[in-house]
């Protein structure tokens, strides 16, 4: 009996223990974000594609349904060799109506950039469609996708694009390097005002060392005219760590572009899928970052032109509400530093041996960041050391507008 | 064996027990103490960039007004704020949070610009206008933001123990259709206090403002260095 009654006792204390725990367990799952997740790992990295029919020469669509059109997508690793194979991340057919979706696989990505919200997680990615051999029965994407995101992308059969049978029967993307050429891409509009002076420092630390994207120009023939592609990060880790600063203790007010200097190369890529190849292309893509900073871009506007040289920032008229404006001062507030999620599309004129214009988009994040500092001297009262943001509150400004001047009214 | 037994009764009731204790453990890490149970992470307010301002060096005890971070309704419902504090490192230690108040927009002599102001509240002279102004400031407490509405944050903190601290932005707690929501605004600071830190005039715009607006000076900001400042 006491055996029976402690028995009894050990059993209901086991069974108090197990509903604990599983009442802890669900508890835990409901309660805690994440946690069922992490049990069963991060989220994935999917890839959404839609397809649009393949049209005839006169217009109408070639096919008759929307189904079985073969999507490949291939991972364009960071620090790339002068040759190589891009891996297979994932691949699909398209149902009835259109569809595919890809989880991919992201085992390959190494070294994923960050985009400016503080997460290494960008990478550069080759899509693929193909309908069937033929003519305008194939299209090729470039674009940054980031993991655990889901991705919505549409593909249109491009016209001018044939395919042609595999018969290796093996989806690949080849890519070689062809040739390089240096450009300057344009990263910001700085603004120091007088008494003020301003640091733009673009540097690279152990977890990021990527955060500048422009878009990609391609070519058929590897020859001017070059079309626009996509974003693409850089493909290079930076090297280097540059500050360039302006202002007060460096000659005074500054409202100028800065340019970075990237080398970029020009690769021949040729992407296979199982059922057939498209066409060679060329592409001029960002690869490394030369360290340098400047105001003054030595490279011609056009063919024929002299250098673009130093290109002024034109500071707009006050319109905005006077209290949105931020002040510094030597004696309290006398710095801000903007590193920040926000991207800001430039535009450039980029001589590919034969000009295009591109967009590069510079995204200040944790290495890439401006800060203006308060001098001690050089805005005196009645005037004041202000940031304003041009409609915008300063938090939220695209371009952070920076001068010594006396408050405007309000409107 | 009796004595087994009961060590074994034991040993369940107390796992039982570090069961129990464990979910609390996780249930408050998992929630945020600072968030209480209905935390839920929001994305009606506009995140707005990484910006991180920098501050004079203030003594122990020394109080300073700062205005520059923003709440912004970008969502398609009003919103109600619940409370707004500070998050990071050496909060709450090397400074302490003592006041937080909506500086809603304002027109003419009531808003004045952001900033660090030594002055409560945050007052300045107007030099196109030739007036004072001084920032109207709200309770916190449900503040109402309609949709593509905004208004700035006081945060009033004092200096504690010496050290650096890093405040990297804000968190913001607010109720929209009944759901209680908590999101985070990267707007901070970063400084020091130290026991020795070099004295700092108030700016002279400010100054010159603070009598006839019956403002008053933050505790540890004078006018003039006092003579025992050392």
């Amino acid at each position: 009996m006491p055996r029976g009654r402690n028995g009894t006792r050990a059993r209901r204390g086991r069974r108090l223990f197990v509903g604990v725990a599983t009442f802890a367990a669900a508890v835990i799952a409901m309660v805690v974000p994440g946690a069922a997740a992490q049990a069963t790992g991060p989220a994935p990295t999917v890839l959404k594609v839609h397809v649009n029919l393949p049209k005839t020469s006169s217009g109408l669509e070639a096919a008759a349904d929307f189904s079985n059109a073969e999507v490949d997508v291939f991972y364009q690793e960071a620090n790339p060799p002068d040759s190589y194979s891009a891996p297979l991340m994932g691949t699909g057919t398209t149902d009835a109506n259109g569809n595919v979706t890809i989880t991919l696989d992201t085992s390959m990505v190494t070294d994923p950039a960050d985009l400016g919200d503080g997460n290494n997680n960008a990478f550069n990615a080759t899509v693929a469609a193909i309908w069937s051999t033929g003519i305008g029965t194939g299209a090729e994407r470039d674009m940054i996708l980031t993991e655990g995101s889901t991705t919505p992308i549409t593909m249109t059969p491009d016209p001018s694009e044939t395919v042609t049978s595999n018969t290796s029967f093996q989806a690949s993307n080849i890519n070689h390097h062809v040739d390089s050429a240096s450009n300057h891409v344009p990263v910001l509009a700085f603004n120091v005002g007088n008494g003020m002076n301003g640091d733009f420092t673009m540097t690279h630390n152990t977890s990021t060392d990527r955060q500048t994207k422009v878009q990609v120009a391609w070519s058929y023939s590897g020859t001017a005219p070059f079309s626009v592609g996509a974003f693409f990060e850089e493909q290079k880790a930076r090297t280097y760590s540059t500050t360039y600063s302006k202002g007060e203790s460096y000659g005074g007010p500054f409202h100028d572009y800065v340019w970075a200097n990237y080398n970029s190369w020009k690769w021949s890529t040729q992407t296979c899928g199982i059922r057939g190849c498209t066409r060679v292309r060329y592409k001029w893509e960002l690869h490394d970052w030369t360290g340098d900073l400047t105001n003054d871009n030595p490279d011609p506007s056009c063919n024929g032109c002299g250098k673009i040289g130093v290109v002024g920032y034109n500071v707009p008229a006050y319109t905005t509400h006077s209290d949105d404006t931020v002040l510094l001062s030597p004696t309290g507030q006398k710095s801000a530093t903007r590193g920040s999620s926000i991207i800001y599309s430039y535009g450039e004129s980029v001589d590919f041996a034969g000009f295009v214009s591109l967009s590069a988009k510079a995204t200040y994040g944790n290495i890439t960041s401006v800060t203006w500092h308060a001098a001690s001297s050089g805005c005196s009262s009645p005037q004041s050391r202000l940031l304003w943001g041009n409609g915008y509150t300063v938090p939220n400004a695209p371009i952070v507008q920076s001068n010594c001047f006396i408050r405007p009214t309000s409107p | 064996m009796t004595s087994t037994r009961s060590g074994s009764r034991r040993s369940l009731r107390g796992a039982a027990a570090a069961a129990l204790a464990g979910l609390l453990a996780t249930l408050a890490v998992g929630c945020d103490a600072s968030a209480g149970p209905d935390a839920v992470t929001g994305k009606a307010l506009t995140r707005g960039n990484v910006w991180t301002f920098g501050l004079v060096a203030l003594r122990p005890g020394a109080q300073i007004g700062l205005l520059d971070a923003t709440v912004h309704n970008q969502s398609r419902f009003p919103l109600a704020i619940s409370s707004i504090t500070l998050t990071g490192r050496g909060f709450g230690s090397v400074i302490k949070l003592v006041e937080v108040k909506i500086a809603p927009p304002e027109t003419g002599r009531n808003g004045t610009p952001g900033g660090a102001f030594k002055a409560y509240p945050p007052t300045v002279y107007w030099t196109v206008g030739g007036t004072c102004n001084q920032q109207v400031l709200v309770t916190v407490r449900g503040y109402r933001l309609a949709p593509g509405k905004g208004a700035r944050v006081y945060f009033l903190v004092q200096a504690g123990k010496p050290g650096t601290y890093h405040v990297n932005g804000d968190v913001v707690r607010y109720r929209q259709r009944g759901v209680s929501y908590r999101q985070f605004i990267p707007t901070g600071y970063q400084g020091s206090v130290a026991t020795h830190a070099p004295f700092e005039p108030v700016d002279p715009l400010e100054a010159r403002c603070i009598k006839s607006e019956h403002a008053r000076l933050l505790p540890g900001q004078y006018l003039t260095k006092p003579r025992n400042y050392g």
